[in-house]
């Protein structure tokens, strides 16, 4: 073998020493890592117990929590099951949204886990739906941005809206401070309007219907700002989320 | 020729060697908390706009007439107003048009005048002004200048198309780019 590798030119023999080189260096790293983790100290005196902590959020509407369904979607604007269309100037239910009014819906979210805070996020989606026999579709031609969400009063105290996310069709809200377990935000959106746009548009909304999606999203308090990175590719501190940044919230 | 061989081989064990050792040596993964629920809901939506309501304004300054039209609906509307000459010797009728107004529409054989925008509701057209000359020597008698307006929805107008609306008669379409 040496007598072999004498006899190579000095050109391979320099590529096989440095190809030797790396490996050595690769392997040397190798094995450094694993050594930190060993254990220092063993005693049989201690028993140590292991528990999973579980972080869980849901989406409330005018106060109630939105249970989700088999599939785990939970469901909104639900007539079946009590939701009214309420002025909310006036109070009254009415049977039809009219352009202009403002309808009571608040959104919201609640942490819902038994033992730990969360910073959590709101993306609402609007659009218009068509179609016969019970099985609307969203519609391609009807335009999302004649559904209006009105935010709650004191929404810029405690929600960040992100421009960047937002569209025609979505709302994309973060809330602010730690949501701590077992508690619920204060309402991002307060009412649904339809614009008063609609009676001069072209296109024909005298039967359709106005959808509503919407999703909520949590992430750890301790490195919220990695994780939110890692989960949702959002630089939070763009928005102005110092909080999310800090690594002694929560505390 | 052996050696060479030798070599290539030991070269690439070697580089597969590190290559590997590399990826083992990348570092740890990590992986957050993260929850999320998601919720969805649509109610029915029947809106059908009120169709457009419009009156006429005529103001009289001396012989001639001053008219305009008023948005008395909630929708906007296309306007046009159609005044009749009374067909009597002696009794010239001309008009003074503010702009906006034009009689440049297709198929307008009955001589109409056109507002070339959108009337908002509660706004009202700039005037239109019926100027009427009367040869006295000849006209003893009185007479009436008659006024008529029609209106209709302005959904299918576009700024900068030619399509002014719908009207009783059809489709009406600015003959000429100016709109005079």
């Amino acid at each position: 073998m040496l007598k072999t590798l004498k006899t190579l030119d000095l050109q391979t023999r320099i590529m096989l020493i440095a190809l030797s080189a790396g490996l050595v260096v690769c392997l040397v790293m190798m094995t450094v890592s694993p050594a930190r983790s060993a254990l220092v100290f063993q005693s049989d005196d201690y028993v140590a117990e292991i528990q999973q902590t579980h972080i869980g959020v849901t989406l409330t509407e005018n106060g109630v929590d939105v249970d989700p369904d088999a599939k785990g979607v939970g469901k909104l604007l639900d007539q079946d099951a009590g939701w009214q269309i309420v002025n909310a100037s006036t109070g009254a239910v009415e049977e039809f949204m009219a352009p202009g009014q403002v309808y009571r819906e608040f959104l919201s979210v609640k942490n819902v886990s038994a033992d730990m805070d969360e910073y959590v996020r709101l993306t609402v989606r609007k659009y218009w739906a068509a179609g016969e026999n019970g099985e609307p579709q969203k519609s391609a031609t009807l335009d999302p941005a004649l559904i209006e969400l009105v935010l709650d009063d004191e929404f810029d105290e405690n929600w960040v809206r992100s421009d960047a996310e937002c569209t025609d069709e979505r709302e994309v809200y973060y809330y602010r401070p730690v949501l701590e377990k077992n508690t619920a935000a204060a309402p991002a959106v307060a009412g649904i309007r339809v614009s008063d746009a609609i009676k001069n548009v072209k296109q024909d909304y005298s039967n359709c219907y106005l959808a509503l999606s919407a999703q909520v999203d949590s992430v750890q308090v301790n490195n919220a700002a990695a994780a939110a990175k890692s989960a949702w590719g959002v630089d939070v501190q763009a928005l102005g989320l110092d909080q999310w940044s800090d690594e002694t919230a929560g505390e | 020729m052996g050696k060479q061989s030798l070599a290539k081989r030991v070269a690439l064990t070697v580089s597969a060697a590190l290559v590997i050792s590399l990826g083992v040596a990348a570092g740890t993964a990590w992986a957050y908390y993260t929850d999320t629920t998601k919720a969805a809901g649509m109610i029915q939506f029947k809106y059908n706009p009120n169709p457009p309501e419009t009156e006429v304004n005529e103001t009289p300054d001396g012989a001639n007439k001053v008219i305009s039209v008023t948005n008395t609906g909630d929708v906007d509307a296309m306007v046009r107003v159609k005044v009749f000459d009374p067909q009597i010797d002696g009794v010239e009728l001309t008009f003074e048009a503010a702009p906006g107004w034009t009689q440049a529409v297709s198929d307008n054989d009955e001589g109409w005048w056109y507002y070339t925008e959108p009337v908002a509701p509660k706004a009202s057209t700039p005037a239109l002004k019926a100027l009427v000359t009367v040869d006295t020597e000849k006209v003893a008698h009185g007479f009436d200048v008659a006024v008529v307006q029609q209106c209709t929805s302005a959904r299918a107008f576009e700024a900068g198309q030619p399509l002014l609306g719908t009207f009783a008669d059809g489709e009406k379409y600015l003959t000429a780019q100016d709109g005079e």
